[in-house]
């Protein structure tokens, strides 16, 4: 059997690993050299003149010049593993559901299972194997962020969570077997390939929004009050630390419990009309923290980030297990 | 000699319709049996629940002693099945697709597999791509009988097939088949390859079993009654009255009796006119 998968989708496992070889070498080489640019031009220790920043920007844009279409690597990161979702993973069962050809397969001594499982098990290894590599490279595209074009949302090292370790190996395997999944469950191929896609991208989506924030309980700090005294630079400090991941915000009252956020709504729009009162100067927290309201801001830690990587794979890797247990019982039970 | 094929109130849904109900069938061993029925009639349907593509509904279904939803491994060693429209991996060469049925099957007949093939000189290292499609059904049954089943079943062996090749594949199989070779089930509508090669023959419409018997027993045992409209049957079971503008066509089972005085003419019926007798009056129409 496994001659068999092997002459199947020896082309495409060769070609899926040799452009993931490609794609990992290309990174690092177009990562370093993007590093090296930013040092020579100086993007990251640019200070603004006095009348306005307009010397940085051309920095930057000069940068990117420079670099040019190497910036895409990054995004790209995010599309691989959906790719592979589409084109490996939906194809992968569908192909031979829609051809018929699982007829002849499912008519030799071997069993529905045996083929099933070693068709995506043989996949999923080399999928395994190029995801590694691309996994290992993914963290130097940070080079590639903070930029005109690729400004980050989140600050490192919590950028490249989507493009390195093992929680990007993780996605790769999840696509295929969404892909695989939907694809054997609708015997289509072009079924396969899109709602394989959609399947993917919802979970992704998902778990990025609504899971991974907390997997672990937020730390919360107090905000501060805020009172400008005239003279730059204030000093002004986050409370959160800058390696940190925000990831939300609350407020409490005196003895520590939650304030809605429409009670806080209303005293900040109170604040808007009313200010402070005659003679006295505050800003919004302050005066939230007049009225025992106590807004607070949510993050996950720096020291965080390998622990909310294994807890990412892990969940993928379960989903995996259960989208390939899933086809591999549809397609014993079902009539052919 | 033991059933080769036995089936007992078998039923088969598809959502609300039903490709076989009631539907008992018993194929002999050591013989060569055809399908017949019209498209729809679940001759795919019951040639698939043999070697457990499909699940039973309701109902038995044993093949080689065995129930293939339960040992469909075991039994797929032994029995040798192309299906409808001769699905094969077009990518593969023909020595690569020899090579799949030498890795997937316990039992292989290399040998005999490579020498089939070159007997109609198809080259092994072409793609089965490339091939014409009466080479490939040549290549798909040869896949099938490479593992030396002891019963082969074939939907629709030559449809699709240009006449030269149909007769061909057909010759052969009947010599591939002969002496000691696997019983062997076809399914096919076209009535004259099943008088070719068939000595036993199915009838199915409606997902039930019409007849089955012996060829031979079948023409023995059944006329044509042609007479007057108004003749009357005389105790013979009556399979189907075609009435036309001056007389009535009958097929009757059993001996005829009643006399010639009538205007009456008896005369034995063909295989054909057997099947299509079966076939209307399933459909409970005149065409």
């Amino acid at each position: 059997m496994l001659w068999l998968t092997w002459r199947q989708h020896r082309t495409e496992l060769i070609g899926l690993l040799a452009t993931a070889l490609v794609l990992a070498v290309l990174t690092a080489f177009a990562a370093a050299f993007a590093q090296r640019t930013r040092l020579e031009l100086g993007v990251d220790t640019c200070v603004p003149l006095p009348s306005g920043n307009a010397n940085c920007v051309d920095l930057s844009q000069e940068w990117r010049n420079r670099v040019g279409l190497l910036l895409y690597l990054f995004p790209g990161f995010y599309l691989v593993p959906a790719l592979v979702a589409s084109y490996v993973g939906g194809p992968l069962l569908a192909r031979e559901l829609e051809q018929g050809t699982h007829r002849l397969a499912w008519t030799q001594g071997v069993s529905r299972i045996r083929w099933a499982a070693t068709t995506i098990g043989v996949v999923l290894a080399f999928a395994l194997a190029g995801a590694i590599a691309l996994a290992a490279v993914g963290g130097q595209t940070r080079s590639f962020l903070g930029t005109p074009l690729f400004s980050a949302l989140v600050t490192r090292p919590w950028d490249t969570f989507d493009v390195e370790g093992p929680a990007f190996v993780s996605f790769v395997l999840f696509g295929l077997a969404a892909g695989a999944f939907v694809g054997a469950w609708r015997r289509r191929i072009l079924f396969g390939m899109f709602y394989g896609l959609v399947l993917f991208g919802l979970v992704r989506i998902g778990v990025w929004a609504v899971l991974r924030p907390f997997y672990e309980p937020p730390i919360a700090v107090l905000q501060t009050p805020f009172i400008f005294t005239g003279t730059f630079p204030s000093g002004f400090q986050s409370p959160v630390p800058s390696d940190a991941w925000q990831v939300g915000y609350d407020a409490v009252d005196g003895q520590g419990r939650l304030v809605p956020q429409t009670t806080v709504k209303a005293l900040n729009d109170e604040y808007g009309r009313v200010g402070c009162g005659a003679g006295q100067r505050c800003d919004n927290i302050a005066y939230l923290n007049q009225h025992d309201v106590y807004p607070r801001l949510l993050y996950q830690p720096a020291d965080r980030y390998w622990r909310f990587q294994v807890y990412e794979s892990g969940l993928y890797l379960a989903l995996t297990a259960a989208l390939v247990a899933g086809t591999l019982v549809m397609l014993r039970r079902r009539d052919a | 000699m033991p059933a080769v094929l036995e089936t007992n109130a078998l039923c088969k849904r598809f959502g609300k319709v039903e490709a076989l109900r009631d539907c008992d069938v018993s194929l002999p061993a050591g013989k060569v049996t055809g399908l017949v029925g019209p498209n729809g009639a679940g001759k795919t349907t019951l040639l698939q629940l043999a070697v457990g593509l499909r699940s039973v509904t309701l109902g038995t279904i044993r093949v080689l002693g065995l129930d293939p939803a339960e040992d469909t491994v075991t039994l797929l060693s032994r029995v040798g099945y192309v299906g409808q429209d001769r699905p094969l991996y077009l990518d593969l060469t023909v020595a690569e697709t020899l090579e799949l049925g030498r890795r997937l099957n316990a039992r292989w007949d290399q040998e005999f597999a490579r020498s089939r093939l070159a007997r109609f000189d198809i080259p092994l290292d072409r793609a089965v791509r490339s091939l014409s499609t009466g080479q490939r059904a040549q290549v798909a049954l040869t896949l099938a009988l490479g593992k030396r089943p002891e019963l082969l079943l074939l939907d629709e062996p030559v449809a699709n097939l240009d006449p030269v090749a149909r007769l061909d594949l057909l010759e052969e199989l009947m010599g591939a088949v002969a002496d000691d070779g696997p019983a062997v089930v076809l399914s096919s509508n076209v009535l004259s390859d099943v008088e070719r090669v068939c000595e036993h023959v199915v009838i199915l419409a409606k997902g039930q079993v019409r007849v089955a018997g012996d060829i031979e027993e079948l023409e023995r045992t059944h006329f044509l009654v042609i007479g007057p409209r108004k003749a009357e049957p005389a105790g013979e079971e009556v399979v189907d009255i075609r009435e036309a503008e001056r007389q009535t066509v009958r097929l009757v089972r059993g001996a005829v009796t009643w006399g010639n005085g009538d205007g009456t003419v008896t005369r034995p019926a063909t295989l054909e006119e057997v099947v299509l007798g079966y076939l209307r009056s399933s459909r409970g129409e005149v065409r």
